[in-house]
């Protein structure tokens, strides 16, 4: 099921599917390796609630929900 | 012949200490031409030959969207160094050769840098350099910059590399359709000639020494697409390759510079269409730049397959992690911050730094009574001792005694930038900041500007991002700072005896009020958002290393020393000349006379609608220019009060509670101290924003203090 990486539970992983974002945020994004199909987990939100820290290709990486929620990710076992 | 090294690498990926490591002690700090980006070069030897290295921004990749990114493309593609030494993190590698393969895009000679392969080693992973050196086609050399290994082979590869240079192209390992696409572009632009045509399925290609230096060979010519103008002065002549890739990309800053004509256009435009058709049948929806960095980064995944390298999804809970889980725990995360911050404040404003703080002023007394005396032994003028006692000595003095305070906190800084920490801090923090525009970065500068607003606009150099820097450094005075202190005491002490506290809370409240109010109104002004996003990283904790602390605050003592030398040293002549001429240019003993002091009773009716009209009130406003404890020192000197106690009985006759409120909330607010000015225009880089801080600051000091005075007359009757 497709949902967005900002729902993800810590811990939980998935792989993206699309980026419903745009400009430099989005180009930073797929930069940093958030490109189609990569295998993400989410591993902890800051005690605000935001940002959010995930892993993929082997680092961890901390954006924003905002940004976040327009990336849209297959959830594991779902 | 003297070698030109680029280094380049990620943020966190150990070039800073490499660079260290390399160079030794002989190194050029400046700023790259127009910007406040700090520049490093040094020089030093490999192999017996003169070699100059200058260190790049650090960065993720090398699109034109930020300053650091456009500096190290710029000075790559511009400046061709000889060879680019690329520093690639192993226990992060995949993500860190994507800039590899953009910097090899730029067909320079490059020399990968495998830091951290010791970590990785002890992680169990055996890393292959010479697989990984033959799959990306430039050399791979294991290093460990914090120890000190490797280097003998970084240098005899760079060596190499400089006399004769192997230069990779790696869109040669893109996917099939993105490489179709590139020569379909290339074709378009006019092509290679046939025996350099784009060699994509050349396994390596060889460029002499001649055609390197010198672009005007017909070879190099036909690599190169001529009539790209860059922003700089000269003509620069990108790669083919490279800018068919980046119009493949969508870059519309080289899509507009390489000149198309419309027939091209067609062509570039039909081959993009195909390339989007062709990747939409796998990903729906995928644009063209996700294309392309797809495409590198399949190539990297396909290229650490066949070199060896582990795919890592899992990766197993660190030391990093564990105390993660204490530092940005939900709970523990802000009191842990806020003691670390308690700490930094105390050590620094608090006994340590004042003792120090102070020893330097008895030093500086001392140093003064003693060229007072030899300059009186010596017969000079009255006027010369003056200068230098009174202007030079005092005015640089009194700057000098924030040195040890600003090593303190750059002490601090320091520890907690090199731990890692300071990501965290960010990471907590940054929810608070964001409706402001800024990030969880600008957070402790920010803090440290109820300190010293020196001190705070030098410490926004932990900003990355140049945007909210600048914004930092603009918002950062109104924090209230320490020297305020004095005339809060003094003034509520003898207007609020029965509320002082709650009165100069009141003040720091506004300050931030003020500070809130001016950061939504700069956000929809002159710094909207939308260039940068925010992304960062928490790299892993790390022991911060005696050697790279005391590095970073002996460049910092440096650096403040220079600017006392200078501009502290200009301003206090200028400001001394100011208080003890005469308009007539006949020197005066009593400053009401001098020129300060006449402007002080020219602008005096300015202040009347805030209740403080009077000369003696502009003045110490003055002299509060110079540093804010002056307000108190010129008003003892005005009202011929010889304590404090006098001082504050005086003013009780010449200030009304209402009028003296006005009162500090205009010193609270108004145009910072000299010194912070000075600091506020190096770290900010322009005159323009320096006066637009002093404007802000003190057009929102007049217009909020005439609203109490006046507001407050009304219920006051």
């Amino acid at each position: 099921m497709e949902t967005t990486l900002s729902e993800l539970r810590d811990g939980e992983r998935g792989a993206v599917t699309r980026l419903e974002l745009a400009g430099p945020t989005k180009r930073r994004l797929i930069e940093m390796g958030i490109t189609p199909g990569t295998r993400v987990q989410a591993m902890k939100r800051a005690p605000l609630g935001d940002p959010i820290e995930i892993m993929l290709r082997g680092y961890t990486l901390t954006l924003r929900a905002e940004d976040a929620r327009r990336i849209f990710v297959r959830r594991d076992g779902a | 012949m003297s070698i030109t090294i680029a280094l380049a690498g990620n943020p966190n990926s150990g070039k800073t200490t490499l660079f260290n490591a390399l160079t030794g002690s002989n190194q050029y700090v400046g700023n790259w031409p127009g910007v406040t980006v700090e520049r490093k070069e040094a020089r030093f030897q490999i192999e017996g030959e003169e070699a100059t290295l200058v260190d790049l921004p650090g960065v993720y990749s090398l699109s034109p969207y930020s300053l650091e990114e456009n500096i190290t493309r710029h000075f790559i593609a511009q400046h061709a160094p000889d060879v680019v030494i690329n520093i690639v993190d192993a226990t992060n590698i995949e993500r860190n050769l994507y800039l590899t393969l953009q910097l090899m895009e730029l067909e320079r000679p490059v020399v990968v840098a495998l830091n951290l392969i010791d970590e990785l080693e002890r992680q169990g992973v055996k890393v292959d350099c010479r697989r990984l050196s033959a799959l990306l086609g430039v050399p791979v050399v294991p290093i460990s910059a914090k120890k000190k290994q490797g280097f003998d082979g970084l240098f005899a590869a760079v060596y190499q590399q400089a006399h004769s240079p192997v230069v990779s192209y790696p869109a040669r390992r893109y996917d099939e359709a993105t490489r179709a696409a590139i020569n379909e572009i290339v074709a378009a632009l006019g092509g290679l000639s046939s025996h350099s045509a784009f060699d994509l399925d050349e396994h390596r290609a060889h460029r002499d020494e001649e055609e390197r230096d010198d672009d005007h060979t017909p070879f190099a010519e036909h690599r190169h697409i001529g009539g790209y103008h860059d922003e700089g002065d000269r003509d620069f002549a990108p790669p083919t390759t490279w800018v068919a890739l980046k119009i493949l990309e969508g870059d519309e800053e080289i899509a507009g510079a390489a000149q198309l004509s419309p027939a091209q256009k067609r062509r570039i435009r039909k081959a993009i269409d195909a390339y989007v058709a062709h990747g939409r049948t796998i990903h729906p929806g995928i644009d063209q730049l996700t294309l392309v960095v797809d495409a590198r980064y399949e190539a990297i995944e396909r290229t650490l397959r066949e070199a060896g390298f582990p795919r890592r999804e899992e990766r197993e809970v660190s030391l990093s992690d564990r105390i993660d889980r204490v530092l940005t725990h939900k709970v523990l995360a802000f009191p842990i911050f806020l003691l670390l911050m308690a700490l930094m404040f105390f050590l620094t404003f608090g006994s340590v730094g004042s003792t120090l703080s102070g020893l330097t002023e008895e030093m500086m007394a001392l140093l003064s009574d003693g060229a007072g005396a030899a300059l009186r032994a010596v017969g000079s003028p009255a006027w010369i001792r003056s200068l230098i006692v009174d202007g030079v000595m005092a005015g640089v003095g009194g700057v000098l005694v924030f040195l040890p305070q600003i090593l303190i906190i750059f002490l601090f800084m320091s520890v907690l930038e090199d731990s890692g920490y300071m990501s965290r801090a960010a990471f907590i923090t940054d929810r608070l900041l964001r409706k402001l525009g800024l990030s969880g970065r600008s957070f402790i500068p920010m803090l440290m500007g109820f300190g010293c607003t020196t001190t705070a606009v030098i410490a926004a150099r932990g900003v990355e991002n140049e945007r909210d820097r600048k914004m930092t450094i603009l918002l950062t005075p109104f924090m209230s700072c320490g020297a305020k202190l004095p005339v809060y005491a003094l003034f509520t002490a003898a207007f609020f005896p029965g509320n002082r506290g709650l009165c100069v809370l009141s003040l720091y409240v506004l300050g931030m009020m003020m500070m809130i109010a001016v950061g939504l109104l700069l956000r929809k002004t002159a710094f909207r958002r939308g260039d940068t996003p925010f992304v960062m990283e928490l790299p892993n904790y790390r022991m911060p290393t005696v050697k790279n602390v005391s590095r970073r605050l002996w460049d910092r003592a440096k650096d403040f020393l220079t600017r006392a030398g200078t501009v502290i040293f200009a301003m206090s002549v200028v400001v001394w000349f100011l208080q003890s001429f005469a308009p007539d240019f006949h020197m005066v003993a009593d400053s009401a006379n001098s020129i300060f002091g006449r402007i002080g009773a020219a602008i005096a009716p300015v202040f009347r609608p805030l209740g403080f009209g009077d000369w003696e009130k502009s003045v110490a406003l003055l002299s509060g220019t110079i540093a804010k404890e002056a307000v108190v020192s010129t008003m003892q000197v005005l009202y011929s009060a010889e304590t404090t106690q006098r001082l504050g009985e005086v003013l009780a006759t010449k200030f009304t509670p209402l009028s003296a409120y006005a009162f500090l909330v205009f010193t609270l607010l108004y145009v910072p101290c000299v010194s912070a000015i000075a600091a506020i225009r190096r770290e900010i880089g322009s005159w323009r924003l320096t006066l637009l801080s002093i404007g802000l600051q003190t057009g929102t000091a007049y217009i909020v203090a005439l609203i109490v005075y006046q507001v407050g007359r009304l219920f006051a009757g």
